[in-house]
């Protein structure tokens, strides 16, 4: 399933059900100036369904750069899929050395902090300012205003939301979903300085002009509600009582 | 010099418990730069992050985790070497992450008797998703289909134990996890408590594979920070308070004679002062975090002066 999220991002996304909900495992590709970057690589359980997506996107051609968010699966494990399909496609992994220790022996290290252009088109690889493992990054895409994360900002979702945005979710998104995310994927959450975190967020955002925050486990977040969407956050990083 | 990843080396830390370390050249001081908390490697110096396994030979055998793929030729041979024929009867993963488990079907391939014990529970508050998944499909070579796998695959959780004979491990549920399907393991007669990856510190080409009290010189809270600013980025915005909450109940709970950790050197002798020296770290980097810190950090980073916004 694919959404236009902005004029040449598109967001690619599978829904992994659990019982009383869904947890997305995204994908976006973006159209440059001298192909496409896709950020992330995606689940092998939706192997079938991402490859037909982008060889639809990319007529046939796959992408000509993969970005990776993070070196670990399921963030990475269909990259030899696409390169038996498409041929040779130059990888980034999300670690600055030694690519080959965390299972990508063929892919370019990422650098970090400024602007490097993939496909011509400039993206800004930066540390994540809430993730789980070190091997993973945030890009911020300098055209289109779109900065995609992992593992923060991610969040579960109800069956028949899969497919939008968080302001075309009525209501918007349910800060249990977000709550119950960050309680399963970022186990050290009650070490957290909120208010010190919360300020990071801030000042992130006044720094950077966000169209949408593009989550590989979560509907993305548009401009409008990141506000309201990292006060939720900061109130999910609250250790639940008895914790 | 080349960056590769070293062969691994390996020593008897006490009967029948082998250290497995591989080595990451990481440079000298100069190429890493900036850092001047506490002078602890010399200009020409290299230093080394590393890769731990431990490998328990008694009257059954465990591994915990698998060292990296770039030694998966080797790995199966050192366990050869070490258990000198015999099987191997357990692989035990801290958590599915490849530097730890990414030789996990090579082992299991040459040891089709060896029980998988792998995290069955998040180390958060939640079971979550995926954790079959993520650890089925880590491997360099995934198995077409993992249900024909030979190996008995078993899920372990905080409380678990596994007699090895002499030894006992046990699975405990991990104070400072990164991943969220990570667990340590402590043994009962040596008193060790395997903390994956708490604890690290990187370490001077002169000093693989000895313990920290053997090393030519002291361990510096730089080593420390380093290592766990690396490993535990969220620790910027740590609560030092929270942490050190943490830490005192591992001294209380634990209260190890050995700290075994993933990613830096064996620690048996004045346990309290590492601590300590965590603790002085951690205080260090959350520092990082601070308004001020950030704002300037951000500034650079974000509004990098060659594109036009």
């Amino acid at each position: 399933m694919t959404t236009k999220l902005t004029d040449d991002v598109h967001w690619i996304s599978s829904c992994h059900p659990d019982e009383e909900y869904h947890m997305h495992m995204s994908e976006y590709l973006i159209q440059g100036e001298d192909g496409t970057v896709l950020v992330d690589s995606g689940s092998s359980h939706y192997r079938d369904e991402i490859i037909e997506e982008i060889d639809r996107l990319t007529d046939g051609t796959g992408p000509d750069v993969v970005l990776l968010t993070h070196s670990t699966l399921p963030h990475t494990e269909n990259v030899p899929a696409f390169e038996a399909k498409w041929g040779e496609i130059k990888t980034i992994a999300a670690t600055g050395r030694y690519p080959e220790i965390v299972g990508l022996p063929n892919a370019e290290a990422r650098q970090l902090n400024r602007p490097v252009e993939f496909a011509g088109r400039p993206l800004t690889c930066i540390h994540p300012l809430l993730t789980d493992v070190t091997v993973s990054q945030w890009a911020y895409d300098h055209e289109s205003g779109v900065l995609f994360t992992a593992e923060a900002f991610g969040h579960y979702h109800d069956p028949g939301n899969c497919e939008l945005t968080t302001a075309e979710i009525d209501g918007g998104v349910s800060a249990d979903h977000i709550d119950d995310f960050y309680l399963d994927k970022l186990p050290f959450i009650d070490y957290l300085d909120r208010e010190k975190l919360g300020n990071a967020f801030e000042m992130l955002f006044e720094t950077l002009d966000v169209t949408y925050v593009a989550p590989i486990h979560g509907n993305p977040v548009s401009g409008e509600d990141i506000d309201r969407y990292v006060a939720d956050v900061l109130e999910a990083l609250e250790p639940p009582e008895g914790a | 010099m080349p960056q590769e990843v070293s062969k691994p080396k390996y020593r008897e830390l006490s009967d029948g418990l082998y250290w497995t370390q591989e080595c990451l050249p990481l440079g000298t001081l100069s190429e890493l730069e900036r850092f001047d908390l506490e002078r602890w490697v010399e200009p020409d110096e290299d230093v080394h992050g590393c890769q731990n396994a431990y490998l328990f030979s008694d009257e059954r055998n465990l591994l915990f985790d698998t060292l990296t793929q770039p030694n998966s030729e080797h790995v199966v041979e050192l366990i050869d070497e070490l258990l000198d024929g015999d099987d191997l009867d357990y692989l035990a993963i801290s958590h599915p992450e490849a530097n730890h488990a990414g030789n996990t079907f090579t082992i299991l391939e040459a040891y089709p008797d060896a029980t998988l014990l792998v995290p069955g529970e998040a180390a958060g508050y939640g079971s979550g998703h995926s954790a079959e998944h993520e650890l089925y499909h880590i491997a360099a070579e995934t198995p077409a289909d993992v249900d024909q796998v030979p190996n008995e695959i078993r899920y372990v959780e905080p409380g678990d134990s596994i007699d090895l004979g002499t030894h006992t491990v046990e699975f405990e549920a991990p104070l400072f996890p990164d991943h969220s399907f990570t667990l340590w393991m402590s043994e009962r007669t040596t008193n060790t408590l395997f903390t994956v990856d708490w604890m690290g510190f990187l370490h001077q080409n002169s000093n693989c594979v000895k313990t920290a009290s053997e090393l030519d010189r002291d361990v510096a809270v730089e080593q420390v920070f380093r290592f766990h600013a690396l490993a535990f980025p969220w620790m910027r915005f740590g609560d030092t308070d929270a942490i050190e909450r943490a830490v005192d109940d591992v001294r209380e709970r634990f209260d190890p004679d050995v700290i075994a950790p993933a990613h830096g050197m064996v620690m048996t002798e004045d346990l309290d002062a590492y601590l300590d020296r965590f603790l002085e770290a951690v205080t260090a980097l959350s520092r990082e975090g601070e308004r001020s810190n950030m704002e300037s950090k951000l500034e650079y980073i974000l509004r990098p002066p060659e594109v036009d916004q």
